[in-house]
């Protein structure tokens, strides 16, 4: 059954308190109340989250019923006649608060709630203010829970917002209500951690002292620190920082400013996943360069002042002739970043070599995702009020892994506007395949094909007649009026790019104008590198640099560009390797540092007389370099990113940045400087300004970035009114699933005896990441593992937990988990976390399974520990 | 992320491979597998006399459903037990028309008997005190049930009898024992 969303453009009159309201008809009546600003206290209604009922503090009087009702259940209806403010409501208020507290420890002031407590502020609004109760209160004993959340049972009031955030939003019903009558309570099988990578929200959705955060346990009160609304460098969420004495304690999503005071939106939608909330804590690694570093005569890096270690660096890019130079920017720059190295790089330095886009393998795939980005048409707010019929996701499964943000803004965009989901994918993304409609499994070789198999039929024509023999559901799938179009990019370090996106392009034009492009990667800010100049094709204004937008982009620059061609990243560091070079700048380079092309990058280096490496914490690209400039972490940098949809996010600076570090786009501005560059900002708001002017909107200026506020509508008709959350029909693993088509192909036919291709990914918690340098990481650090299909996993003997060894890929030992949603002939893995060395870029890597040892006892022994 | 089951998952399965038959007709009678739980915990209980962690587990994989789904049905219903019991267990109404009817006596009469409390095992591993709630025969109150049997209107000379009688194994032990009984 499908449930139709109201149109909220259809507004009827609800009396409230006498008073008439328009508020949309067939909305959520709580949730109506709400947005226009008029407060109804509740506990357990989340807008993300069906509703459940049981905390009866919504309760409204209905002209015409007898009893009280609760708001949270009911839709507007025309003609509707509401009170929230007799007696009788304030006395069931008063009720309901005594009998949340009846067993209530009470222990506010060391209560980690304390001071945004929902307790505490309806206990003075709409409580009694004593206790009647002489009784001795239930008492539970603490278990040890999750290692990042800390588990109060005696505070729990029992709303379930956590139970149904694991349920609804991460997918795993891996925390339940056990127990029955007063004794009920709220935890996990075993009292093990709460496994998803969403799982910290559920600190901020409970609206007591039940659940906190552990690394934030008795740090601050909330009171006593500052808010930010930024965003972090190294992952896609929109937060609030909060800061005391310029030191970072912890990040939630945006906060909102409730009486006066900041506290974290209990009724968010925004939710962030575990790597943006603990890995933000990077901030606290002492590891960090905080002195520029030059290397003496011995060939020994040393500490340096900023000025010879900047005359050095300009002398050496002054001596270079056209040409010479090359700037490779770091995925996760600003826009302010890429534009001034952009800048640096042509106007100043007359070289174009300058590309941003590191983390493919090889040229044709980095050109590839260049095409797709130029490709989008950024028209779109997946969490908007605009909802899609469709949304066609292709070879986009490893993002959970590697980007959990930008995956939990597909999933939840799709989930609460009930927005039809398709899948084309090697491997079936659990996470989103309990969604989809229709899932199509195949090899990664030949996704592209069956897209242009797709597109073929689609030209004839959208008659059903036309579908490709076995496609027919995916065919009537893409039908669809009106869809969104979601392209992975970088599995496998966009191994498949090249023929993945002419294909999607190509079905793209097929499936009509109603449908709208989004290419997604886990590069941070790959849409700024596009747009801000950054890509070794393109000027500021994301146009591709031929001879007739030249002349603009000397207007934008100040100064005539280069006119020869560049490869992208990829090309640059094989052209480095050849010793093409004089100098080689990289910026921010973190995906160079876990590139499972190590070697080349090795080779570039070492061929490269200067190496200038602006970064934060030291690595083995910063000890090879000849100067390193420090620069500034999360909290410290004021700029903006572009979200993969195109949006502007706004990064504020809420820290000083310590010791000799300075801001990033300061280094490059200096820099210049020392080149004879007249450019010298006092703000990034300045760079931000010529960014927009470049982008022909000059009425856009850094402070005027904020942040949309999202208003889905609560997934209405998915729940049930007694609080049991009524799950998705289907499961992933439930063999019988008749809309899963699984692809026929064999091995047999594909000719390859044992070898299997190897499907990797850049696993977003894996070792080298920037936000897992984080010490609250140490808990989420993903094991070595790989996914096999059940038939592989069958034909290998193999079999969950079994050790084995990629031969031809890594050395490390990793646990085998059978995934029957996996294409067969391929082996599913996270690069960083297996170690992975590839020779070359050329195609998908195929790789031998051996079964190997469990690594020795005491490892694991240890792992467990550091886990608890 | 949940874990995949497979069906090799269910291979190594001990619970379905030991009762594979049971198993299948059990989840036959139901259109989704979750709703098989139930009896299933009954034909574990049966089995060990109680429910530990890892036979729910291997419930959760049969079902298709996660250990935390299984918990939730064990730790609500009192029928189900987390801890091993004896091979009687003895379940006391302890609801109001019981106790009107001198229920804390019954009580107190086994407990010093047996010299145990609620919810402990004697150390023969014979018996089980349990707590129960209204056992729907409140007008034979006091009541109490030994293993599956109800025993109404109970008197201390009844109760002598009936724990002879288990000493003596004369009544239904509550567990097969799939390794024999605990001692
Ligand atoms: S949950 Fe709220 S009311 Fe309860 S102890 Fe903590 S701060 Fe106080
Ligand atoms: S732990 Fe918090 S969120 Fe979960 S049910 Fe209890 S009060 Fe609600
Ligand atoms: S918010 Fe309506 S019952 Fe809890
Ligand atoms: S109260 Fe004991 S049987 Fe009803």
């Amino acid at each position: 059954m499908t449930m139709k969303i109201p149109d909220p453009s259809v507004l009827v009159t609800v009396t409230v308190n006498g008073r008439g309201l328009m508020l949309p008809k067939g909305k959520n009546l709580l949730q109506a109340l709400l947005d226009v600003g008029h407060y109804v206290p509740h506990y357990c209604y989340q807008p993300a989250l069906s509703v459940a009922g049981n905390c009866r503090l919504c309760l409204v009087e209905i002209e015409g019923r007898p009893k009280p009702e609760i708001s949270c259940n009911m839709v507007v209806t025309d003609g509707l006649k509401i009170r929230t403010d007799s007696e009788l409501i304030d006395d069931c208020r008063k009720g309901m608060m005594e009998f949340l507290l009846m067993n209530h420890p009470l222990d506010c002031p060391i209560c980690d709630r304390g001071g945004e407590c929902m307790l505490q502020r309806y206990s003075m609004e709409y409580g009694w203010g004593t206790a009647r109760t002489v009784d001795a209160r239930r008492r539970f004993v603490k278990p040890q829970f999750d290692p990042l959340i800390d588990i109060e049972r005696n505070r729990c009031i029992m709303c379930t917002r956590c139970v149904r955030f694991c349920d609804e939003v991460g997918n795993d019903h891996v925390m339940g209500v056990f127990g029955h009558g007063s004794r009920n309570y709220i935890g996990t099988f075993g009292n093990g951690p709460v496994s998803n990578p969403f799982s910290g929200n559920v600190i901020d959705l409970c609206p007591v002292g039940c659940l906190t955060s552990k690394p934030f346990r008795f740090e601050a009160r909330p009171w006593e620190l500052r808010q930010t609304l930024t965003t972090p460098r190294h992952a896609n969420g929109i937060v609030t920082a909060w800061t005391r004495g310029g030191r970072l304690l912890r990040v939630t999503p945006p906060a909102r400013r409730r009486h006066g005071l900041y506290t974290i939106d209990e009724d968010t939608t925004r939710f962030i996943s575990n790597e943006v909330r603990f890995g933000s804590l990077y901030t606290d690694n002492e590891d960090r360069l905080l002195e520029p570093l030059a290397r003496g005569k011995d060939g020994k890096l040393v500490k340096s002042e900023w000025e010879p270690a900047l005359d050095r660096a300009a002398e050496a890019l002054k001596a270079c002739k056209p040409g010479e130079a090359c700037f490779i920017a770091g995925e996760r720059s600003t826009n302010e970043e890429f534009y001034l190295l952009g800048r640096l790089a042509r106007a100043v330095c007359h070289t174009p070599y300058i590309d941003w886009r590191g983390r493919f393998v090889s040229e044709s795939a980095a050109q590839a995702a260049g095409v797709a980005l130029s490709a989008s048409d950024g028209d779109f707010d997946l969490l908007d009020k605009k909802a899609y019929q469709a949304m066609l996701i292709v070879a986009a499964g490893d993002l959970y892994e590697s980007a959990p943000d930008i995956s939990l803004r597909l999933r939840e965009g799709a989930r609460l506007k009930r927005t039809r989901l398709g899948l084309i994918d090697s491997r079936v993304n659990p996470w989103l395949g309990d969604l989809a409609e229709t899932a199509w499994l195949e090899q990664p070789e030949k996704i592209a094909a069956t897209l242009i198999a797709l597109a073929e039929a689609l030209e004839k024509g959208k008659d059903p007649a036309n579908a490709p023999q076995g496609m027919e559901k995916l065919f009537k799938f893409v039908t669809a009026e009106h869809g969104l179009l979601v392209l992975g990019l970088d599995s496998a370090g966009g191994a498949i790019a090249p023929e993945l996106v002419p294909a999607a392009l190509r079905i793209l034009r097929a499936l009509g104008v109603g449908w709208h492009f989004l290419p997604v990667t886990a590069a941070r800010n790959a849409k700024g590198g596009f747009v801000a100049g950054a890509q070794s094709d393109r000027v500021p204004t994301g146009r591709m640099i031929d001879p007739e937008l030249r002349v603009k982009a000397d207007e934008i620059y100040g100064s005539a560009i280069p006119a020869d061609p560049s490869p992208a990243a990829p090309g640059l560091l094989e052209m480095a390797a050849q010793g093409k070079f004089k100098v080689l700048v990289l910026h921010r380079c973190d995906e160079l540092v876990h590139h499972p092309r190590r070697e080349l990058i090795e080779k570039a280096i070492a061929a490269t007389p200067m190496v200038i490496a602006i970064d934060v914490f030291p690595s083995w690209i910063t000890e090879r370099a000849a100067i390193v400039f420090p620069g500034s972490m999360f909290m410290e940098c004021d700029g903006s990113m572009t979200d993969i949809d195109g949006t502007l996010q706004r990064m504020s600076k809420g820290c000083r940045v310590p010791g000799n570090a300075q801001e990033e786009w300061r280094i490059i501005e200096l820099l210049g400087l020392k080149l004879g560059d007249t450019r010298r900002s006092k703000r990034a708001h300045e760079i931000f300004a010529d960014l927009a002017r470049a982008w022909g909107r000059p009425d856009v200026t850094l402070d005027s970035i904020t942040l949309k506020q999202p208003g889905p509508e609560a997934p209405q008709g998915t729940h049930n009114y007694f609080g049991v959350i009524k799950r998705p029909d289907f499961k992933l693993h439930s063999s019988e699933r008749p809309e899963l088509a699984i692809a026929a192909n064999s091995n047999a036919t594909s000719g390859r005896s044992d070898l299997l291709t190897l499907w990797w990914i850049q696993h977003s918690q894996g070792p080298d990441h920037l936000g897992s340098r984080s010490s609250q990481f140490d808990a989420l650090r993903p094991r070595p593992r790989v996914e096999l299909s059940t038939a592989d996993a069958a034909r290998l003997g193999l079999k969950n937990n079994d050790w084995v060894l990629l031969e031809g890929g890594s050395e490390q030992p990793s646990q085998v988990l059978v995934n029957p949603t996996l294409a067969e002939g391929v082996v599913y893995g996270a690069a960083n976390v297996l170690g992975l060395r590839l020779a070359d870029g050329a195609g998908l890597p195929h790789v031998n399974l051996m079964p190997a040892d469990a690594p020795a006892a005491e490892i694991l022994e240890q792992e467990a520990t550091a886990r608890r | 992320m949940p874990e995949l089951n497979t069906t090799s998952a269910l291979a190594t399965n001990d619970l379905y491979m030991r009762h594979r038959a049971d198993i299948d007709a059990i989840v036959a009678r139901y259109p989704i597998r979750q709703s098989a739980l139930m009896p299933i915990l009954w034909l574990i209980q049966e089995e060990d006399g109680w429910i530990s962690d890892e036979m729910m587990k291997q419930a959760a994989e049969i079902c298709e459903c996660t250990p935390a789904e299984v918990l939730e049905s064990v730790s609500f219903y009192q029928m189900y037990h987390r801890e091993p019991v004896g091979k009687y267990v003895l379940g006391i109404c302890a609801t109001l028309p019981c106790a009107l009817k001198a229920a804390d006596g019954l009580y107190a009469y086994l407990s010093e008997k047996l010299g145990i409390t609620w919810a402990e095992t004697t150390q023969d591993g014979l018996f089980t005190i349990q707590r129960r709630e209204c056992l729907g025969a409140c007008s034979e109150a006091p009541v109490m049930l030994v293993n599956q049997e109800l025993e109404t209107k109970l008197t201390r000379e009844k109760i002598d009898r009936i724990l002879e009688e288990c000493r003596q194994g004369k009544r239904k032990p509550y567990f097969t024992g799939r390794n024999g009984y605990r001692a």
